[in-house]
């Protein structure tokens, strides 16, 4: 197991949605321009997808190792009940969201 | 010498705002407000209160959104028949919603009992009038959607 995978699996053992929900309580986050095309495609708001995040699981099988950095997958369902899977990534300034995933129409 | 202020186009809430003076920082090559987010979606929901135009679908959906509401339970908060009303006017998106004026009138002040902003102050000393600004923003209205504007305050 290399060095990266040894501290994504670190990470997840220490709660990663505990580590989500102190940034989102402390409006340290962002969004990608990636994940507002997503978001607009989708007609999905700010506010929704920041209560899959605090209401969601996370979703390890869908973790990936990409551009140097760990995405972390956490899937749930908005008010409406739309099944969301949103990828986030962490930086300095806080929880990034990289990109957003309606799971009813894209699986 | 006035300087004149930096306007940031910004879509990251799901609809368009103009961020006048916020500061910014890059994020994937494009520009995104250096600004703590739960403020900005504070002030993004204070604004569309009194925003001259009328709301869109997006705009719409984020205020429902922001307020943890249901379509059911917004529909009935704002007196609306029923939860497809309010899935109707979401779904137009970027053009307004296409709800009656005074439907639009009892939501954006339903909006205002959720603020702690200095207009839940004017709203509880003079209704009437606050009641007045809203019929003037709607009053003044064009076909065409108009994108929001946020003026950057110091963060709380």
């Amino acid at each position: 197991m290399g060095r990266d995978a040894r501290q994504h699996k670190q990470f997840a053992r220490q709660a990663l949605m505990d580590e989500i929900c102190r940034c989102l309580e402390a409006g340290r986050y962002q969004s990608t321009p990636h994940a507002w095309k997503r978001m607009i495609e989708r007609q999905l708001t700010l506010p929704g997808i920041v209560y899959v995040l605090k209401h969601g699981r996370h979703a390890p099988k869908h973790d990936e190792f990409k551009d140097g950095e760990w995405r972390y997958a956490v899937a749930g369902k908005d008010l409406d009940g739309v099944k969301l899977r949103i990828a986030v990534r962490f930086d300095n300034d806080g929880c990034m969201i990289v990109t957003v995933i309606n799971l009813d129409i894209e699986g | 010498m006035k300087t004149e202020k930096k306007i940031l186009r910004y879509e990251g809430l799901g609809f368009p705002v103009n961020l006048i003076g916020f500061p910014t920082k890059k994020i994937d090559d494009a520009e995104v407000p250096d600004y703590n987010m739960n403020d900005l979606m504070r002030l993004a929901f204070e604004a569309l209160i009194i925003k001259k135009s009328r709301l869109t679908g997006a705009e719409l959906k984020f205020v429902r959104n922001y307020l943890g509401e249901t379509q059911a339970e917004l529909a009935r908060n704002v007196n609306a028949q029923h939860h497809s009303s309010v899935c109707g006017w979401e779904k137009k998106w970027s053009m307004p919603t296409g709800m009656d004026t005074n439907t639009e009138v009892v939501l954006r002040l339903y909006m205002l009992l959720h603020t702690k902003s200095k207009l839940k102050k004017i709203y509880d000393a003079t209704w009437m009038k606050l009641n007045g600004i809203i019929f003037d923003a709607l009053a003044s209205l064009n076909g065409e959607p108009e994108a929001l504007s946020l003026e950057y305050k110091e963060a709380a």
